[in-house]
């Protein structure tokens, strides 16, 4: 093998990539673009959905229950939910516009003023397919009501206190004896936890994520850069050349993974910007805390990756005829890619049984996520020996893939000319 | 290996299958220094698959071939210095210019400026060398690609077809740049095509194939007196006419 020619080529495969202005624009530019842009309407439609809510007051006469009722109105409706009031339930139960129903039953009075009763608010939720901004809705009313509570409590307890002549006394004491403290977050090794520590689990699945959005333009590249060059009648030239079969197929593997890791990172921008523009909108933030050592290995797993996907479905590119029969071959990988991308925005590899991990990690995809996952946990160890298992394995399948390949093959593909 | 005295490509009873079909059933053949020799036959008679041979591209069911003593297909890098191939339909890279192209293969063969500035006045594209290939015509490509080829002045040129698809104007200009090339260089040429009558112009000797097999082999005069045709098309139809009525 010449590193020179391969450095040619390489090079010229490259300056063809930067030339293609609609490749340049699809890889680099339109993910953060796009999904920028689908972040904003997400959050435009989210902020356009009004959740409704009717408040019944079925204990009408009493004043206590009007004062809640009213003030249920009033902070529901400072909230920005859509409120109305009234008495008939029936015919609130078969109103479908109307997404959340608190009922203050018959009886409320009674219960909320007596010292051995409690006196319950009823909430009912209506089924529906945006569930989330109703639990909310839910939380908010919750939230209001336990405040009333606490309100309720206090009177009741200096009542009772002033009653029994104790001076000294707490109306949380009395009410909510034992607590659970505000979670403290520790690190890995038990240090206090730094902003960073608490979001980079999140952003270590983001990352995994991100890879899924990979594996199927990586074959792509491949397809390209083999069948695109049969058919486009310039390989022949370059076959008969000293360059040969061997570098050809390295070069364009390489090239594939260099692209792919080139789209791989507008990918994680564009999913960043997108994550970002909806937590901003219910108020949180994730900016500030992406980490350069885990971007870095970010990197350097999505080039392996692709790398691994495009050396696993080179031999069988490479005998396909068409286009079509190879993207079909690599569709069926990238399918295997996007399964376990999506398996690790969910699981913790990490901390799967061994036993189960052993039989996992017979899948090259298991190891980019596990690389990731590590690194979350601080375990360098295991960071770089997946690192080091699909550069091995890759740099393997790609030898496996020249040496099981012939120029005529790949030439040929089972068409010729006499 | 071998090395026969002016001989610089041999063929000795090739065969090649692909599946059931038979694309080349025993050909043989010797190529002088400094020859242009022309394969002749219809479309599907075996041309390319023997050029391909010869490139070490194929390799042949049965039977020997050597460039200069060498195994094109075995001995693929030792080869390379030696052959210059341009398949019939090849193609330029869109995205790079005419100059870039020059470079790059120059660059792969491990030349330098030198060899570029050849190729550049081989392929007679001037300051067109600096567009991009896809503003090519036809013509113009064909003309960057022989000028690919032969700009390392190889000393076999197998040229595939080389004026197919080309208007009139270009197929002259290709076919002067071939005999120039020979006459500079001394090298040998294998030229495959269908026109006979390019061939009859070009070309020191001839091979005309037909369903995988040499039917003739000689110098355009020879065969036409020998067939005692007016031209190589008519020599073609006879030869041909000949074969099929020993062998169907």
């Amino acid at each position: 093998m010449n590193t020179t020619r391969l450095s040619v080529f390489l090079w010229k495969e490259l300056k063809e990539f930067t030339r293609d202005r609609k490749a340049l624009l699809v890889t680099l530019l339109l993910p953060p673009l796009a999904l920028s842009a689908i972040g904003l309407v997400t959050v435009l439609l989210l902020t356009q959905r009004q959740v409704f809510i009717s408040i019944v007051n079925v204990d009408e006469e009493s004043e206590i229950a009007l004062n809640v009722t009213s003030r249920l109105y009033n902070e529901l409706s400072k909230a920005g939910y859509n409120v109305s009031e009234t008495h008939d339930l029936k015919s609130v139960l078969r109103d479908p516009s109307i997404d959340l129903i608190v009922v203050i039953p018959r009886g409320f009075t009674n219960n909320v003023t007596s010292l051995d009763r409690v006196a319950f608010i009823e909430v009912i939720k209506r089924a529906g397919i945006s569930s989330e901004q109703v639990d909310v809705a839910e939380n908010t009313v919750r939230s209001i009501i336990s405040t009333i509570s606490t309100e309720i409590s206090e009177l009741k307890i200096s009542t009772l206190a002033e009653k029994a002549g104790i001076s000294t006394y707490s109306v949380e004491a009395v009410r909510n004896p034992v607590q659970v403290k505000v979670p403290v977050y520790i690190g890995v090794h038990g240090e206090p936890a730094k902003i960073e520590d608490i979001w980079r689990p999140f952003i270590a699945k983001l990352l995994i994520l991100s890879f899924s959005f990979v594996v199927t333009p990586a074959s792509s590249y491949v397809i390209d850069g083999i069948i695109g060059e049969r058919e486009r009648k310039t390989m022949e030239m370059l076959l008969a050349s000293p360059l040969g079969l061997t570098e050809f197929l390295i070069v364009k593997v390489l090239a594939a993974s260099i692209v792919g890791l080139i789209a791989a990172i507008s990918d994680l921008m564009g999913l960043y910007v997108y994550v970002a523009v909806l937590m901003a909108a219910v108020g949180g933030f994730i900016l500030g805390v992406l980490e350069p050592g885990l971007i870095l290995l970010h990197a350097v797993i999505s080039f392996l990756t692709i790398l691994t996907t495009t050396s696993i479905s080179l031999p069988f590119i490479s005998r396909t005829r068409g286009i079509k029969s190879a993207s079909s071959v690599a569709s069926l990988i990238s399918t295997l890619g996007l399964a376990f991308f999506v398996a690790g925005w969910i699981i913790d590899f990490y901390k799967l049984p061994s036993t189960l991990l052993k039989i996992l990690l017979v899948v090259p995809y298991t190891h980019s996520i596990l690389a990731i996952q590590a690194y979350v946990y601080r375990d360098q160890l295991v960071v770089a020996g997946c690192t080091l298992v699909l550069l091995v394995l890759s740099t393997i399948l790609v030898f496996i893939s020249t040496r099981t390949l012939d120029r005529e093959k790949v030439l040929l593909a089972h068409t010729y000319y006499t | 290996m071998f090395l026969l005295k002016g001989i610089t490509v041999s063929a000795e009873n090739i065969y090649k299958e692909y599946g059931s079909v038979k694309a080349l059933r025993g050909v043989s053949l010797r190529v002088y220094e400094g020859e242009i020799y022309g394969l002749v036959g219809p479309n599907g008679s075996g041309k390319t698959t023997l050029l391909r041979i010869i490139a070490g591209l194929v390799k042949p069911n049965r039977g020997v071939v050597r460039v200069y003593g060498y195994d094109p297909y075995e001995d693929f890098e030792e080869t390379r210095r030696y052959i210059g191939y341009l398949p019939e339909d090849a193609n330029t890279y869109d995205l790079l210019t005419g100059y870039e192209h020059l470079e790059l293969y120059a660059k792969i063969y491990g030349l330098g400026e030198d060899v570029v500035k050849y190729g550049e006045e081989l392929s007679q594209l001037g300051s067109r060398l600096r567009d991009l290939a896809s503003t090519y015509s036809r013509g113009m490509k064909r003309r960057l690609l022989l000028a690919i080829v032969l700009m390392r002045k190889p000393r076999v040129a197998l040229l595939d077809e080389p004026t197919s698809g080309l208007d009139v104007h270009a197929s002259v200009n290709v076919r002067d740049t071939i005999k120039r090339y020979v006459l500079e260089t001394g090298a040998t040429i294998i030229v495959s095509s269908h026109n006979m009558l390019e061939i009859e112009y070009l070309c020191t000797r001839v091979g005309l194939i037909y369903r995988g097999v040499i039917v003739d082999e000689g110098s355009p005069r020879e065969l036409i007196e020998k067939y005692n045709a007016s031209n190589l098309e008519e020599v073609f139809v006879k030869a041909v006419g000949e074969l099929s009525r020993e062998h169907y």
